[in-house]
């Protein structure tokens, strides 16, 4: 709080001023407000309702002034004045409550950027529940309507995928949704199929995914492995698969080099019909990749080679990006 | 399969970065009658096809890899050809200009579907 006289001039100030502002007494009794701290109270908006109270006698409330002062760094204050007119010879005083909201202000701010980033979050969050519902009623779709030879046979292949779906998602939080290693993608899909005498050796570089390719190879992988334990390498004790890969170039000309190949097994030979097992295999490792897929069915087992550009992701160079 | 002709769009172009969702849509256009040209997962490729390639009708996922189909969208309307657009973000994905086009709010049924290529197609046909 300051008192000043009708010439602008500071009479006194409480001690919640001084609190504030680095004054002493001395430099500021009979000082033009404007002249405080060198200059640093001359500010154009204070001139203007000061100006107002003395020609019009007109009282302001509030009136929000933001200023950067030294020493003190920027303020946010509310201003609240009025003329107070005297009886007799004795001269008009203005009473000038400055209160401080910068706290309050920053307060505010940070919970409207709070807010927005929640909003944000929950909108991202619906997009990928319904892109999510969309996957799961794809994957029942396309069960029933192809591969299904029984209800039964359609109702274990359905929960085998929807598990799959699952553990991509589970890998994915655990990435925070940013990006998932290969590696990773790799176990979680053949997990559930390792037993104790055969085997995975899953083998290769260190290669960020992106979700959604995640997810994708994971449903790949795991119908890959399916097959496997129905009619090759999984399918008997010491049957074996080598999951290995590599990658080559560099920046934008990266590539990747990705081998799938079963041995130990029962001989193999190409399926009869294309279920979903095979589409997705085929097309999700060539199409989403942008890659060629070979499949062999060699008298050792089932072999699947991927070959596919892998350009340098956004997130492997340290940059945030999604996919 | 009941289909009325003027309806039948025979050549579809899908563009879709989820492999899984493009598969599930092309079977749900082949069981209405459809043909479908092609499946393409990435703008660049898309904006080509658009451009070049015979197709009677589109569906474009709005956001692919963090761009969106707009492009495509643009081209298709200089071809008048009659498209649609999906997205799991409903109508607020959606950009001035194309407020008015069909879109598919994922997921969606057989008859959303076919309701929608319909009611593209009449825009088309009328405009």
């Amino acid at each position: 709080m300051l008192v000043l006289d009708a010439d602008l001039r500071v009479v006194s100030a409480n001690p919640a001023f001084y609190k504030l502002f680095p004054f002493s007494r001395q430099d500021m009794v009979g000082y033009l407000i404007f002249d405080l701290g060198s200059q640093q109270w001359d500010i154009s908006a204070l001139r203007k309702i000061l100006d107002e109270i003395l020609s019009e006698s007109q009282p302001f409330e509030d009136v929000l002034i933001e200023h950067q002062f030294r020493g003190i760094g920027h303020l946010t204050m509310l201003l609240t004045g009025r003329k107070l007119s005297r009886e007799g010879e004795r001269a008009d005083l203005i009473l000038l409550a400055i209160a401080d909201i910068t706290e309050r202000k920053r307060a505010q701010e940070e919970r409207r950027k709070a807010d927005e980033h929640r909003e944000l979050l929950i909108g991202e969050l619906n997009h990928r529940v319904k892109n999510t519902l969309a996957i799961v009623q794809s994957i029942a779709t396309q069960t029933l309507a192809g591969d299904a030879l029984s209800i039964e046979a359609a109702r274990t292949a359905f929960m085998a995928r929807l598990m799959a779906l699952s553990k991509a998602h589970d890998l994915l939080a655990q990435g925070s949704w940013e990006a998932t290693d290969l590696a990773s993608v790799v176990s979680a899909a053949t997990k559930t199929f390792v037993h104790e005498r055969n085997t995975f050796r899953i083998e290769g570089s260190l290669l960020q995914l992106a979700p959604d390719r995640a997810v994708s190879i994971t449903m790949a992988l795991h119908e890959l492995a399916t097959n496997a334990a129905k009619f090759g390498a999984l399918s008997v004790e010491d049957g074996h698969v080598d999951v290995v890969w590599r990658l080559t170039g560099e920046g934008e000309d990266r590539r990747l080099h990705f081998r799938w190949a079963e041995s130990g097994g029962p001989p193999v030979r190409p399926p009869e019909r294309r279920g979903f097992g095979s589409r997705m295999i085929e097309r999700v490792l060539a199409q989403e990749l942008d890659g060629t897929v070979t499949m062999t069915y060699e008298p050792s087992g089932v072999v699947c080679i991927l070959e596919a550009p892998m350009p340098l992701l956004r997130e492997e160079t340290g940059q945030n990006g999604m996919r | 399969m009941e289909c009325d002709s003027k309806l039948v769009a025979r050549q579809v172009l899908i563009v879709e970065d989820q492999i899984m969702l493009a598969m599930g849509l092309e079977d749900m256009l082949i069981e209405l009658g459809h043909g479908i040209f092609g499946s393409v997962t990435r703008l660049d490729k898309a904006m080509t096809m658009a451009r070049d390639a015979d197709i009677d009708f589109a569906i474009l996922d709005i956001n692919l890899a963090g761009e969106t189909s707009f492009p495509v969208a643009a081209i298709l309307r200089t071809r008048a050809i009659p498209f649609i657009f999906s997205s799991g973000y409903g109508d607020s994905g959606l950009v001035e200009g194309y407020r008015n086009q069909p879109i598919l709010s994922k997921p969606y049924t057989s008859p959303d579907l076919k309701r929608a290529i319909a009611q593209a197609q009449s825009a088309v046909s009328l405009g």
